[in-house]
């Protein structure tokens, strides 16, 4: 049975803790895999091997037990097991598959693990950072499905920019980057929406983290808030894609 | 007429097929002290201008009254006759509501935009004193100037194809309490309602009386105001002849204020 085992060094555990809890992000995190049905949680995975392709498709549970939290894929030829277990400053994280062609297997598996263990840090990094937030008076969330009321705060920003960009998938914190430049001790709102309409998306970003967002592709609408499903934001944000009418508003006026 | 809650809806002044016009709705929200707004749409194939879209007391309304008619990606234009906080306040959220709209006004207003929270330069229109021409589909809305009737910088626009002319504060009238109607009807009484308002706010007989002639040429068949009700047909033109013999403003107002 192939087993890896990974540690990931953590500036923040309690960032990381949510990042796990969320099975959009984690589905993510795998590699060589295509979410199948994401309310299921059912995602394909490719095990590439020498001229072989094996895959199957596995449906995801989320165990959570008094030290770790673990996910098992479970296959109709195989079962993964991925235990995450927090500590105080690290996540150790064991990864294991039975099943179909183990021995075949077990000479991809370590590679595969560090990618998905690489995706996990990568998740993990791009959430905001609770105590860097709250030491700068909390987290500032905004429910973007609820449009009036947050309209109804936007007197509270200026307008800095209202341009084209084209903004490539998962490149969002580039993009970010040249909106706002170095800036991290302020609170901005930014809104973009393509030429036809078909896609839009709001971010809040505070002190350079986003703590809330909403995208709209083709009717379908995605959002997560800091404070339910942080995770997401980051899943969320790679997925925005095309050239968009972006609109960069600067908080100005106090809470 | 009381009219609280019952005209909320778009309402078409003029429909070709092509080329619509709508006036905006009215709700009597308290906050605007008896005064209400008027808002219109042109809409001429798929793009559309909104015209002096209002303050933040009535923006749900309006909003929805444009998005019922068309895209917000299809709005080309928010067009502002002057800076007052009822025809501008909401310029901000006209940005998000109309995400390629370019927003025009008055030169003159320009360098005061960022204390309503706007401080970018990319998406708006400056019109120049002499007035402008907006291309809208296969129409054209002329920015005809209105300065000092009230404002300095003031334009009203016209509208080639329905030949409506949205008039700004020129024609505005306050209602008395429980009283509205769209359109008037009965001229004399209507003056009664407009004249201290003109007397009062438009600061210039010289300057209302050339905006007359003006007007005369393009001779419009309806004249919308900001304020107030709608004046079609025979009743435009005794409009502007009312106006062509009043004397405003400092004209009026000069012993009054400062003496000999």
């Amino acid at each position: 049975m192939p087993v890896a085992e990974h540690v990931i060094s953590l500036s923040d555990p309690e960032g990381a803790e949510r990042a796990i809890l969320s099975r959009e992000a984690f589905l993510h995190s795998i590699p060589n895999s295509e979410i199948v049905d994401p309310s299921r949680g059912l995602v394909r995975i490719h095990f590439k091997v020498w001229f072989l392709s094996i895959s199957d498709v596995y449906s995801t549970t989320l165990e959570t037990t008094r030290k770790a939290y673990v996910y098992h894929l479970k296959g109709t030829r195989s079962r993964l097991t991925i235990e995450l277990t927090p500590e105080k400053k690290s996540l150790r994280v064991v990864v294991a598959y039975t099943g179909f062609l183990s021995r075949l297997v077990s000479s991809y598996f370590k590679k595969w693990s560090e990618e998905l263990v690489r995706n996990l840090e990568k998740i993990i990094e791009s959430l905001p950072r609770v105590k860097e937030l709250e030491e700068k008076g909390g987290i500032i969330e905004v429910d973007f499905e609820d449009p009036e009321s947050f309209k109804r705060n936007l007197y509270r920003f200026m307008l800095l920019r209202s341009e084209k960009i084209a903004i490539g998938k998962k490149s969002f914190p580039n993009v970010l980057n040249y909106l706002i430049g170095e800036d991290r001790g302020s609170v901005y709102y930014i809104s973009g929406i393509t030429k036809d309409g078909s896609r839009r998306f709001q971010v809040l970003v505070q002190n350079g983290n986003m703590t809330s967002v909403l995208y709209v592709e083709n009717d379908r609408t995605r959002k997560a808030l800091f404070s339910k499903n942080p995770a997401d934001i980051g899943v969320i944000l790679n997925d925005i894609e095309g050239e968009f009418l972006v609109n960069v508003w600067k908080k100005v006026r106090g809470v | 007429m009381p009219i609280k809650k019952i005209y909320t809806e778009a309402y078409p002044l003029y429909d070709d097929g092509e080329h619509k016009v709508f006036w905006l709705g009215i709700e009597e929200a308290d906050e605007e002290h008896g005064i209400l707004t008027n808002q219109y749409l042109i809409v001429d194939g798929n793009e559309g201008a909104v015209l002096d879209p209002g303050g933040y007391f009535i923006f749900e309304r309006v909003a929805r009254n444009v998005l019922s008619q068309i895209p917000q990606v299809n709005i080309k234009y928010i067009l502002y006759s002057h800076q007052d906080p009822d025809v501008i306040g909401t310029i901000n959220l006209w940005y998000e509501e109309a995400p390629m709209a370019k927003i025009a006004i008055s030169n003159l207003w320009i360098r005061f935009l960022p204390h309503l929270g706007v401080s970018e330069s990319s998406r708006i229109v400056p019109i120049p004193d002499k007035g402008d021409v907006f291309k809208l589909g296969n129409s054209k809305i002329i920015a005809v100037p209105e300065h000092y009737l009230h404002s300095p910088g003031n334009f009203g626009f016209y509208d080639e194809k329905s030949g409506i002319l949205f008039s700004g504060d020129i024609g505005a009238a306050a209602f008395p309490k429980d009283e509205w109607y769209l359109f008037v009807e009965d001229f004399e009484e209507h003056a009664t309602y407009m004249e201290a308002f003109h007397k009062r706010y438009m600061s210039s007989t010289k300057a209302l009386r050339a905006w007359v002639r003006y007007v005369k040429k393009l001779n419009p068949k309806m004249i919308a105001p900001q304020h107030g009700a709608i004046f079609e047909g025979e009743n435009a033109r005794k409009f502007l002849d009312w106006l062509e013999s009043l004397e405003v403003g400092v004209d009026v107002f000069e012993k009054e204020f400062w003496g000999d």
